[in-house]
């Protein structure tokens, strides 16, 4: 069971989104959230953080990289102890 | 996914993310057509986003995000913002404090960088999710603090308004302290019991809500913790204390107190 850890429980996945992402570097972050929150173009956000449209869009996928590694790793093998505990 | 070579990896990120051209699309949907591991990799982390995405719009506040704000923000001089981890002591001679405030703005210019600052600032946390995040990770304070004189004196010294509880009350019990971005870089939180119910004050100069609008707080009764959220302005601070309770504990209960009176 993978990708619905929010469906299950959203309380508890939107929380370890929230620790992941404030665990990232401030301007990774910023960069995240503009982009998904805001909707931003890379243009856009080049031009509130004084980044190259480049470094920012890199902010933006190792950021998403990140999150996604930490959802998996922490939700996966919550599921898969669960599974193993029934 | 991670067996995958960096370069399939981008243009996982890049057909993900939308960014695509039209030949490079076709051309990644081939692969993705071909390749089963590239499928498989596509499908997980996709499923993944979708939920990431949409908790990251719960929690942070669309509103917030506001170009004119941050560049408004970005020229702000960061003196003007209350120190959290410093004071001068008092026996420095005026020279030398002004020598080191001096310095001190350069770095804080060259390090963070007023430009930080108000990007930070425009991608604020909801209360909702500060609430939550703070109960989540255990309620504890980054600085402690259990009484009037110790409350009025943190406030006094972040936001120059000395404020406390009219009373010590038994069914309110003062944690400390923590910090979050929900209105503005330096805006402080009250942690705070009543009972087994944690409470958060989120507190902030109400001058740093101007031109951005209060803290977005309209997904609190969404979530299943059923939040309530009640505002008070005094002597020009913004106080929102949030909690399960459908009435306010400390907000109501505040006023001016000069510590050790």
């Amino acid at each position: 069971m993978t990708g619905d850890g929010r469906t299950a429980n959203p309380a508890i996945f939107d929380s370890s989104v929230y620790r992941a992402i404030m665990s990232l570097d401030e301007v990774s972050r910023v960069c995240l959230l503009l982009r998904t929150v805001g909707e931003m173009s890379y243009a856009q956000i080049a031009a509130i953080t004084d980044l190259n449209e480049n470094t920012a869009m890199s902010h933006v996928f190792r950021s998403r990289r990140i999150l996604r590694e930490r959802m998996a790793a922490h939700f996966d093998r919550t599921n898969s102890s669960e599974d193993g505990s029934r | 996914m991670s067996n995958l070579e960096p370069q399939l990896l981008d243009a996982l990120d890049r057909y993900l993310d939308g960014v695509m051209s039209p030949a490079e699309q076709a051309a990644f949907e081939r692969e993705l057509r071909d390749s089963p591991e590239l499928r498989e990799a596509w499908e997980r982390s996709a499923r993944w986003q979708r939920d990431i995405d949409a908790s990251l719009r719960a929690q942070f506040s669309a509103a917030a995000l506001d170009l004119n704000a941050a560049k408004q923000l970005r020229t702000a001089s960061p003196v003007a913002a209350p120190n959290r981890t410093f004071r001068f002591p008092r026996w420095i001679p005026l020279a030398a404090a002004a020598v080191i405030g001096i310095v001190g703005i350069v770095i804080l210019y060259a390090v963070s960088g007023a430009r930080s600052g108000g990007v930070v600032a425009a991608v604020r946390p909801t209360l909702a999710a500060v609430y939550n995040a703070t109960v989540d990770a255990g309620f504890n304070p980054e600085e402690v603090c259990t009484t009037r004189d110790k409350f009025a004196d943190w406030l006094g010294t972040k936001f120059g308004v000395s404020l406390a509880p009219r009373e010590e009350r038994a069914d309110v019990t003062l944690v400390g302290w923590s910090y979050t971005t929900a209105i503005s870089p330096y805006t402080g939180v009250l942690l705070a019991k009543s009972g087994d119910a944690p409470i958060i004050v989120a507190l902030d100069l109400k001058v740093r809500e101007s031109g951005r609008g209060p803290p977005d707080f309209g997904d609190l009764v969404a979530r299943d913790k059923k939040l309530h959220v009640h505002k008070v302005v005094i002597n020009g601070l913004a106080l929102y204390e949030v909690s399960p309770l459908d009435r306010p504990r400390i907000v109501d209960q505040l006023e001016p107190h000069t510590p050790g009176q």
